[in-house]
């Protein structure tokens, strides 16, 4: 399995990558702006929001509650980077970004972009509670690979999960009809991210509409079988070549950005082999992928 | 028996638990919503079936029985959860465990793209094209796009078919839940509709949220021009007829437009 024989530089420089990618977003999201938002279209997103008592319902979108959430998540965030009550600052963390990213989603939509990012901090600081109970070869395990392995597992199961949803409730009608089309001019036209009109290219240009129809399918087989990259290490290959892409063009023809995914894609690679040859970084990766 | 193979069945035995809770608790939720359709189940069963066979895979196998037993359970429990959060399709109430749904909105059989644009016009009358999340950064990567165009749709749709089956079936929802006043009957809606609906409203409570945005989107505008604020905002439908191929060119029609009054939105 990848990462079964994670090294301690691994397992470190991944929780700095999660936990540092979480503190720059925090620190410039500007989640102040939430509390001049309608609250009329606040519906909390999330059991933490959801259920809170009648009078404290809006409490989270006041601008003292925004303004403390974020001293505080980047205090608990800067403080897991530091190692300081690592276990206990972790927990905070994970209670306060549910807090945060529950709020964020309670004016709309209820989207996914960072949602992996975030399961990744809860899969981290579960291992932080175990992680000086274990020895550093458990049964020839590596400790140091169970979250990076555990975050994988994660991952790989969000892409399946949407495969399989999409060949279920849509059937194979959704491959053979305009939806594809239809998707990303929809998309396209609505986004504002980049102004770039690529989604037009879906009508004038012949060879992106084949490869966006015949992609499309191609893709859902990647998605479902996602998993399988934790165990085979062509199959990781081919399937970095198809998904990686596929992340690409949704951005730059549909505006959606899977940011999050992509940053995690680091854990596709052999971390441990490519930290111990990272002097060479081109070859380092080609060698650990 | 060797222990291998008395470790091998208890292996297969947790794995099918795992995977049978995961379909029985799916189940009884989506009994509890009142509304069992058989495809949800019929994904919840497709996915254990699909985990149970990675799960015995040798390599996966191999990992999972060496771990430490406790950090395994642990793992385990989240997992759940997580699988559970996707095979409930109920977000709102879930979050962070969702469903993972992406790219799986109906099956378009029609060729008539629908897009919005946001226009404004200022006091002194120069037009300005607004990208609502510039305004709401928090809120970008789609959440507040997607669910304003959401809205708008939602509120021309129901204004089209004021008279229609739809629009009828949809209020008398509404006034049903608000009937269900006495008893363990009101109890019981009150706790479907906070656990499983989304959000019920009439077209005229829709029309005020539309309001409502556009007026925040134009006070947070007018904060950065306070000299030249912002006297109306203008929705602009565009479609596109995508079986025309290249020559395929929008039209664009006006379908709302909120005044601000000579002082803008303050």
């Amino acid at each position: 399995m990848l990462h079964q024989d994670a090294s301690r530089e691994a397992y470190k420089f991944i929780c700095i990558w999660v936990f540092g990618i979480w503190f720059g977003y925090v620190l410039f999201d500007p989640m102040m702006s939430l509390a001049d938002y309608p609250r009329s279209i606040y519906f909390p997103a999330g059991f933490l929001l959801k259920f809170l008592p009648s009078n404290f319902y809006y409490l989270p979108i006041s601008l003292p509650f925004l303004f403390s959430l974020k001293i505080l998540l980047i205090v608990a965030i800067a403080a897991v980077l530091i190692g300081f009550h690592k276990k206990w600052s972790a927990l905070v963390t994970c209670i306060l970004l549910t807090v945060f990213e529950g709020i964020v989603r309670s004016f709309g939509h209820i989207n996914h972009p960072e949602m992996p990012l975030l399961l990744s901090v809860f899969v981290l600081t579960i291992f932080f509670f175990f992680e000086d109970k274990i020895e550093i070869n458990f049964s020839g395990i590596s400790k140091f690979g169970i979250p990076l392995i555990a975050i994988l597992f994660i991952i790989s199961f969000t892409y399946c999960f949407a495969g399989i949803h999409r060949l279920i409730v849509r059937g194979f009608d959704i491959y053979s009809t305009n939806t594809i089309v239809f998707w990303v001019i929809e998309e396209g036209k609505r986004s504002r991210m980049l102004n770039w009109h690529m989604e037009d290219l879906m009508l004038t240009n012949p060879f992106v509409n084949l490869l966006m129809r015949v992609g499309f399918p191609l893709v859902t087989l990647g998605e479902i079988t996602a998993p399988f990259c934790l165990v085979s290490r062509t199959f990781r290959r081919f399937w970095l070549l198809l998904m990686v892409p596929f992340h690409i063009m949704v951005w730059v023809f549909m505006g959606i950005f899977f940011w999050a995914n992509l940053a995690l894609y680091i854990l596709f690679i052999d971390l441990t082999l490519f930290l111990e040859n990272r002097r060479t970084p081109w070859t380092a990766f080609f060698k650990s992928l | 028996m060797s222990d291998k193979n008395t470790n091998d069945i208890k292996y297969t035995l947790r794995a099918g638990f795992f995977c049978l809770s995961l379909i029985v608790l799916s189940y009884i939720f989506l009994l509890l919503s009142w509304a069992v359709f058989m495809t949800p189940l019929w994904e919840t069963v497709s996915i254990a079936l699909f985990l149970f066979c990675f799960l015995h895979i040798s390599p996966v196998r191999a990992y999972l029985t060496n771990l430490p037993k406790k950090l395994v359970r642990a793992y385990l429990i989240f997992f759940f959860i997580f699988c559970l959060g996707h095979c409930l399709f109920i977000p709102r109430t879930t979050f962070p465990f969702v469903p993972w749904t992406m790219f799986s909105d109906e099956t378009r059989f029609s060729d008539q793209v629908k897009f919005y644009k946001y226009e404004a016009t200022t006091v002194s009358g120069s037009r300005v094209f607004l990208m609502p999340e510039d305004y709401f950064r928090s809120l970008a990567n789609g959440r507040i796009v997607t669910d304003l165009d959401n809205l708008v749709t939602s509120i021309i749709f129901y204004d089209h078919h004021k008279e229609g089956d739809l629009f009828k079936r949809r209020q008398e929802l509404v006034n049903d839940y608000v009937r269900k006043k006495e008893g363990i009957r009101h109890l019981l809606s009150m706790m479907r509709l906070n656990v499983y609906e989304e959000n019920l409203f009439t077209l005229d409570q829709k029309k005020e949220h539309l309001n409502e945005i556009l007026m925040a989107i134009a006070r947070r505008y007018n904060q950065g021009h306070p000299r030249d604020p912002l006297e109306k905002i203008d929705i602009i439908k565009g479609t596109i007829d995508i079986s025309q191929g290249p020559q395929a060119k929008p039209s664009f029609n006006e379908v709302w437009r909120l005044s601000l009054g000579s002082k803008g939105a303050q």
